[in-house]
């Protein structure tokens, strides 16, 4: 297997500055990890345990304060990452007046495709993420469940080797959540690399190979899929009992 | 590179056509139409110089929807991407800081300058139902509109970037854009002031959009010989944006999302 993503060391502190006082926080301290490819990754933490920290560290969004994150052995944040990676943030916005097929062709034409692969690439997408009869209506009038799966569908228009994905079934409905476990499947099973945190744990237990359970910004512990499995209480158990240590 | 200017293209064409899906310039065309229309009653107040007036108001009217609408879309750009976390799916692309501020910019004006010239297409509509002559001048009017929505708009993006709020960057541009009005007067009197205080206020004088340059219809109107002429309208125009979206770049290069 090759490496790809990496946290070396990373560490991110946010400073604030006000009235001329600066509140330094540490979002993540010191995380080292590897995910292999072809993995799903699961990120496990309460809140502000450093999760979407750790995910923006990968996309360029924040900058390290110390440490190295890399993807495919690229840097973090380099446009040669960026192309590699696909990423669903929580509760993603997209413009209103715009259909889906519009918001999906847009994004991949930003990913570097051209006009002509668009055009073939976003029908096939939407029929993937079970929007191909709406493909024509403006996004207004679309419920959550629908712009969530707009949203993978420009995760995944460029095709990239990994898909982030930062809490991808909050607010949805059971059969909803039950549709998108099974194209997150489907993606992994055509080669891509998934790395995703939530909140739910029984979903994750569901996905993911290996999970990691952030506290306080540190990694607290990596667990294998066969430990949940033969452990009594399962994945959650593991999890309550790591984020109550030393509590 | 060439993935950059195609990101910028993308970016600007994107918020081109979003100006124009959403009903914003619908409402503004349809408000200038109609403040066109009353102003076929101001001309009555106007004597001898009917034709004149009216064409007078209605470019005005065109100019100060089309830099109100410049400002307030170029101060709320980026600070509405943030706010929708709009930002996060753009910003995880391939897509270099500079192509997002720039693409963003070049559609922002070039939808306010479509706007105008709408505007401008209805006013002429309107004088010639009117059986006014257009003047000659009034394309020129209209080009000069253009380019000072384009100066205000770029100052008034940069100024977004460090602004506490989408109000107070509203109003800083206006401030700017009024003193602009006023630039020759304000040279003067830092030259007549002397001293540490001159020194300081001079430099300073060069940050403000000199508007005054683009007074094309007086010029043109009257004859009177203040024309700077096309060449330095539009170096002026491409310098002062370049320039504010330069320093906007280097202010957004280093935020964090």
């Amino acid at each position: 297997m090759t490496t790809a993503l990496e946290y070396a060391a990373a560490r991110k502190v946010y400073s604030r500055s006000h009235l001329g006082r600066v509140t330094r926080t540490v979002g993540l301290d010191g995380l080292d990890l590897r995910v292999e490819k072809g993995e799903v990754f699961g990120l496990l933490g309460l809140n502000g345990a450093g999760k979407t920290t750790a995910m923006k560290l990968l996309l360029g969004l924040l900058f390290p304060t110390a440490g190295t994150v890399s993807v495919l052995g690229v840097k973090a944040g380099t446009d040669a990452a960026k192309r590699a990676v696909g990423y669903l943030p929580e509760l993603p916005y997209f413009y209103p007046y715009f259909t889906a097929a519009e918001s999906v062709a847009f994004y991949g034409r930003l990913s570097g495709m051209s006009g002509a692969a668009v055009r073939d690439r976003v029908p096939v997408v939407l029929e993937q993420v079970g929007l191909a009869k709406h493909a024509g209506k403006r996004l207004s009038e679309y419920s959550k469940g629908m712009l969530q799966r707009v949203g993978v569908a420009q995760a995944i228009v460029h095709e990239p080797e990994i898909i982030v994905l930062d809490e991808p079934v909050s607010g949805l409905d059971p059969l909803a959540v039950h549709d998108f476990r099974e194209l997150f499947v489907s993606i992994n099973k055509a080669g891509k690399t998934l790395f995703l945190s939530s909140h739910s744990i029984s979903d994750v237990e569901k996905l993911c190979s290996r999970v990691a359970i952030l506290k306080s910004g540190r990694l607290a512990r990596i667990v294998q899929q066969a430990e949940w499995q033969s452990a009594t209480g399962g994945l959650e158990k593991i999890f309550v009992d790591t984020v109550r240590e030393d509590a | 590179m060439n993935g950059a200017f195609s990101a910028c293209y993308v970016i600007a064409l994107q918020s081109f056509r979003e100006q124009w899906k959403n009903r914003f310039f619908q409402l503004v065309a349809a408000f200038a139409v109609i403040a066109l229309y009353f102003g076929l009653i101001l001309r009555e107040m106007a004597g001898d110089q009917q034709a004149r007036v009216y064409a007078h108001f209605g470019l005005g009217l065109c100019e100060l929807v089309g830099v109100a609408s410049a400002i307030y879309l170029c101060s709320t750009a980026v600070i509405r991407d943030m706010e929708t976390k709009n930002i996060y799916l753009l910003l995880s692309r391939p897509v270099p800081r500079w192509s997002y501020v720039a693409g963003k910019f070049l559609g922002l004006t070039a939808s306010v300058m479509s706007a105008i010239a709408c505007m401008g297409l209805a006013h002429a509509a309107f004088m010639l139902l009117r059986h006014y002559a257009v003047p000659s001048y009034f394309p020129a009017a209209l080009v000069a509109s253009c380019l000072k929505a384009a100066v205000i708009g770029a100052l008034a993006m940069f100024v977004s970037l460090f602004s506490t709020s989408i109000l107070s960057s509203v109003v800083m541009s206006f401030i700017f854009w009024t003193l602009g009005h006023f630039l020759s007067e304000a040279r003067f009197i830092a030259h007549k002031l002397g001293g540490v205080s001159g020194a300081v206020l001079a430099p300073l004088l060069y940050a403000v959009p000199n508007i005054s340059l683009f007074g094309v219809t007086d010029a043109l109107d009257s004859s009177i010989p203040s024309f700077a002429g096309w060449p330095v309208l539009f170096g002026y125009c491409v310098l002062y944006c370049g320039a504010c979206l330069a320093l906007s770049t280097g202010l957004f290069s280093r935020k964090e999302f």
